[in-house]
């Protein structure tokens, strides 16, 4: 009996309490856990009600127009917003090895409609100012501005399209069918459809640019009520959020840039913002911030409704069908593409003779990049090194180094999610430039492709327009661009889990190389000399003895 | 078969606390590690750090247990017999050779043993804890400099990961080869392993020597003022070492001023070293008396001889234990002790004498005789109640058929831990017994109800203050005419003599 007390004792007790306490004791709670329901949202106090002023109670002819009985009262806002990026559309930028440049929509390309240049016309219809058809658009010129495809609060103002048959007005100018007046009397602060009519079409329709910005993030839209991004399209008010809740604006100026255009560390909105670096109960998963950008995991998947434009190879454009006739839109959905040594499953592989082969996807998993918050651009100007790989359009600084000997401390890199954009686009092979080719034009000899598929006649409108030389010798290289995502915000429950990285040969950071991740790798030498070891021992024990029962 | 002490309450604690943590430490790590996937990897990440955390603190414990108990010695590498160990492996196990060397409380772990646990505990362990430790905080570490990549962090700690697994396969499998199979694993969940009757004997030579040594040392320590602290924590090690249970001061105390006396004797014969609990049991005033003196003067006639053979049995490299010897005292009485010796070494490694503990059993002797002439003079039990009750050395003791207690001698409350007879007669005897005691005592008395004597080992009392002593019992029936109306008989206190070789031999129940 006393041995057997002796034994729960000495043996079974303290089992139990260590079971206990190492199964049940959570050791990673962060005391500096920083809960949701401890966020504030500052709202913009509501918009003074326009409607009964006299100066805006008129039979307007024209946009110019309402802009001037805006800044009747606006005095210095027009000042004020001529300063900033929508109206600009070019700041200068610091790069990442290259110093600061004039960067912007009139020197980048990129590799969707490759750039504005040109094609002003077609491009301003996302232009918040009246009339920016070519570079002799007045830029100085307050009553420019277009105020209402911001303010508009009826959801009823839209930009003329340069495509449609009949109607259109002029770039950037209001279309017909708007009422002005009742606009204009109906104005108030931006909201998420304002800022959705330009950044969820950019590329040419919904979502075919960035992957994360489409028009199901909106309440009105969302087929997936809370599930497209936690912090909008939500029944609950405090959780429908609009993109000036996030992008807080001081003078017009807009907070917030993405590296398709910008270069340089500032003037981001983040997560961290609201939710503090310390959103986790637990420490460990806090701890990752340091490495990892909160969007890694919390942005699951992109694309959540409307498929994204994955790859845009210009190469197959201007063909022909039989009968010489451009060949019309067609559609092989849930395709397998190959492109680049990459395999793209389930796409929408889409051709037509003005646009060349599109390939597109709903419910895109991102791929993962390092990047420190510093970018580099390839501009008009920039010479090609190499035609054979794949040309990086805008190089993302950062690697897993920078956070062990890191030059810049306060800038680790971080690994994020990013849709990387794919293609061929037009380059000059004598002169190793990238080709600004003209798109759109009214009328067929205009030289724009879309008129007369001719891309000769296209790369020499568009070139001499940007005032760089063309040879006349042209092929296709192949292009990227990094777009890193930031919206469409999965739920906690849809958020990565451990496994979708920290796992073997199938996980999510399978190709970033260059540093040790648990679970994901292993040294095969010392894991193969570790097995080796346990079975000879398991061998040697076992032949000991199956020795000593013969012999005894 | 005898069992003998070998593993302590803490460590065992310690080793099945330490082997429990590391298998699922294994399970938990190599499920982070990426090998298989058995549960969720947070799952594995938090409990792994969990373990890991309770396995530090038992390091530290464990490190402050070794160090404070001076067992860090048994960690000590030696190549003596190292060789013999591994050849007995690889060769003389499958001949049935035996085991070169032997288990005892000092002396633990062969060398082979040794040579692996010091691995364990100064290579392998230390890699694979401080390797856990800065993968752990892996993050803080990184940012201040400390470290750089995580991946020859996580390389040093799977190839610990794997040599302990290694480790704990040979480990459990080396356990096999004891005396029985399972007589290792057993000896480590209760403390006792169990051993052939050799391997017993020289295990117990073993850790009596080991504790005639540090009481010599006690004795014959360079402070005079500290001679007596010493002995008594060489008293109280020793105790505590053989498994005695340690009644507080009190019994240290009883050991020190009553019944073990020391003595060192020459290859001459001639006394070198007694202490003072050796002079008052020879009732001799002066140690220059003794000193220098031969051992066979202090004996009857018989004796010299007897004590000679002891002596040149121990000068020949033996050990006697629990020998019966019979003293002439300086006043010309006679005494009775037992007595258990054993050589020592001088610096070139010869032997240069023997040594041993003393302990007094005159007054069991004499109970002993006086039961002896009642027997003889059959019945008649007067004499022997009337001298037995006067002793001061053994307990009397007189309980009718039913099981009451009718008398008992003032030796006997002192024993108990009672003021007054009062308090005691008419009780039943059952008072002051554990059930399993009770019913062990109960089987004998049934037998001396039928007219047997008994004596009985080593038996448990628990006295009135709650304090727990050990007696021998020697049981005699009581006759009225040709009628057995009770039994009566004495009990010597053993609570000292545990410290002996006969409570070294832990007899199976």
């Amino acid at each position: 009996m006393k041995k057997i007390g002796e034994i729960i004792l000495i043996v079974i007790l303290p089992w139990i309490a260590i079971l206990t306490l190492v199964f049940n004791y959570n050791s990673d709670y962060d005391s500096g856990y920083f809960p949701d329901s401890m966020i504030s949202i500052k709202k913009e106090k509501k918009p003074i009600d326009h409607s009964g002023f006299a100066e805006l109670n008129k039979d307007f002819t024209s946009g110019t127009e309402v802009t001037a009985a805006c800044l009747s009262c606006h005095q210095s806002r027009g000042e004020e917003f001529m300063k900033t990026q929508h109206w600009l559309w070019h700041k200068p930028d610091t790069t990442a090895t290259e110093g600061v440049q004039d960067l912007g929509k009139i020197n980048l390309l990129n590799n969707f409609c490759i750039g504005i240049n040109s094609n002003e016309k077609m491009c301003s219809m996302c232009h918040a100012g009246y009339g920016y058809e070519d570079h002799n658009f007045d830029f100085s010129n307050p009553e420019n501005i277009d105020c209402l495809v911001c303010h508009d609060a009826t959801g009823s103002y839209r930009k003329s399209k340069p495509t449609k048959e009949n109607g259109f007005r002029g770039a950037g100018w209001p279309d017909l069918s708007v009422d002005l007046k009742h606009v204009a009397t109906n104005v108030g602060l931006p909201k998420s459809n304002n800022c959705g009519n330009c950044h969820f079409t950019g590329g040419g329709g919904n979502n075919v640019k960035h992957g994360d910005l489409e028009k199901a993030l909106l309440l009105e839209h969302a087929a997936m009520v809370g599930q497209m991004d936690v912090h909008m399209s939500s029944t609950t008010s405090d959780k429908n959020l609009q993109c000036v809740d996030c992008h807080q604006t001081d003078e017009h100026q807009i907070s917030g840039q993405l590296y398709s255009v910008s270069s340089s560390n500032n003037n981001h909105v983040t997560c961290v913002q609201c939710h503090t670096d310390r959103p986790h109960q637990s420490q460990l998963l806090n701890n990752h911030y340091r490495r990892v950008a909160c969007q890694t995991c919390h942005i699951s998947e992109y694309a959540k409704i409307q498929p994204t434009t994955l790859v845009w190879d210009w190469s197959t454009a201007t063909r022909l069908d039989e009968n010489g006739k451009p060949i019309g839109v067609t559609k092989l959905p849930d395709s397998t593409y190959f492109f680049d040594g990459k395999q793209y499953e389930q796409v929408r592989v889409q051709y037509d003779s003005k646009h060349g082969t599109l390939v597109m996807k709903q419910g895109v998993i991102p791929e993962y990049r390092w990047f420190n918050g510093n970018a580099d651009h390839h501009k008009l100007t920039d010479l090609i090194d190499d035609t054979l790989k794949a040309l990086v359009l805008n190089p993302l600084q950062g690697s897993y180094e920078d956070n062990i000997r890191p030059e810049d401390p306060d800038n680790p890199s971080k690994i994020i999610p990013v849709k990387v954009m794919r293609g061929r686009q037009p380059y000059d092979t004598k002169n190793r430039l990238l080709i600004q080719p003209k798109l759109f034009g009214e009328y067929k000899g205009s030289g724009a492709l879309w008129t007369d598929l001719d891309w000769d006649a296209s790369f020499t409108a568009g070139m001499e327009y940007t005032g760089l030389p063309y040879s006349g010798a042209y092929g296709f290289v192949k292009t990227e661009s990094y777009w890193p995502l930031n919206h469409e915000v999965s739920s906690a429950d849809q958020a990565l889990q451990c496994a979708d990285c920290h796992v073997k040969n199938t996980g999510r950071l399978q190709q970033m190389a260059g540093f040790y991740l648990p679970g994901r790798d292993n040294n095969p030498w010392l894991d193969g000399v570790g097995l080796a070891f346990i079975i000879l021992v398991l061998a040697g024990v076992s032949i000991h003895g199956l020795l000593r029962i013969f012999t005894k | 078969m005898k069992k003998v002490l070998i593993y302590k309450g803490y460590e065992r604690f310690w080793h099945w606390t330490q082997a429990l943590l590391i298998l699922l430490l294994a399970l938990t790590g190599f499920e982070v590690h990426g090998t298989y996937h058995l549960m969720d990897y947070d799952k594995a990440v938090f409990i792994h750090q969990n373990l890991a955390w309770a396995f530090m603190v038992l390091i530290v414990f464990t490190q402050f247990w070794n160090f404070t108990t001076g067992e860090w010695r048994q960690y000590i590498p030696t190549t003596k017999l190292l060789k013999a160990q591994v050849a007995y492996y690889i060769t003389g196990i499958f001949k049935h050779a035996p085991h070169p060397t032997r288990k005892t409380v000092y002396n633990k772990f062969n060398p082979l043993q040794r040579l692996t646990y010091l691995g364990l505990r100064l290579l392998i362990i230390p890699v694979v804890v401080f390797s856990g430790i800065l993968y752990m905080y892996y993050v803080y570490f990184v940012d201040q400099g400390v470290v750089g990549d995580l991946a020859p962090i996580a390389y040093f700690h799977t190839l610990g990961a794997y040599l302990l697994i290694g480790f704990v396969i040979a480990h459990v499998y080396l356990t096999t080869t004891g005396h029985r199979p399972l007589s290792a694993i057993k000896a480590m969940i209760v403390g006792w392993e169990e051993m052939s009757d050799e391997d017993a004997r020289v295990a117990l030579e073993e850790n009596l020597k080991v504790a005639l040594v540090e009481s010599r040392k006690s004795v014959s320590g360079a402070k005079e003022a500290d001679k007596k602290e010493m002995f008594e924590v060489a008293i109280g090690e020793v105790a505590q070492k053989l498994g005695i249970n340690m009644e507080g001061l009190a019994l240290r105390e009883k050991l020190l001023h009553s019944n073990v006396g020391y003595f060192r004797i020459n290859k001459q014969g001639l006394y070198e070293e007694v202490n003072n609990v050796w002079l008052d049991l020879y009732k001799c005033t002066s140690k220059a008396l003794v000193i220098g003196s031969h051992v066979t003067l202090d004996r009857t006639e018989p004796e010299k001889i007897r004590i000679m053979q002891l002596v040149d049995q121990v000068l020949a490299g033996g050990t006697v234990t629990g020998e019966r010897i019979q003293r002439l005292c300086k006043d010309g009485s006679i005494g009775y002790h037992t007595v258990s010796a054993t050589y020592y070494k001088d610096e070139t490694g010869k032997i240069a004498g023997l040594e041993g503990f003393i302990i007094d059993i005159t007054h069991q002797v004499e109970a002993e005789e006086e039961l002896e002439k009642k027997i003889s003079k059959a019945q008649s039990g007067n004499d022997f109640y009337s001298k037995i009750y006067r002793s001061e050395g053994v307990g009397y003791f007189k309980i009718d058929k039913e099981g009451f207690y009718q008398d008992v001698n003032p030796t006997w409350l002192k024993l108990y831990k009672f003021t007054k007879k009062d308090e005691i007669v008419g009780k039943h005897y059952s008072l002051s017994r554990t059930k399993e005691d009770f019913i062990r005592l109960q089987a004998n008395v049934d037998k001396v109800l039928k007219g047997q004597t008994i004596p009985l080992d080593i038996t448990r009392r628990f006295c009135k203050d709650g304090s727990i002593g050990y007696h021998s019992i020697t049981m005699t029936p009581v006759y009225e005419g040709d009628e057995i109306t009770g039994f009566e008989g004495f009990i010597v206190d053993k609570t000292d003599t545990k410290l002996a070789e006969a409570e070294l031999l832990h007899q199976k129940d």
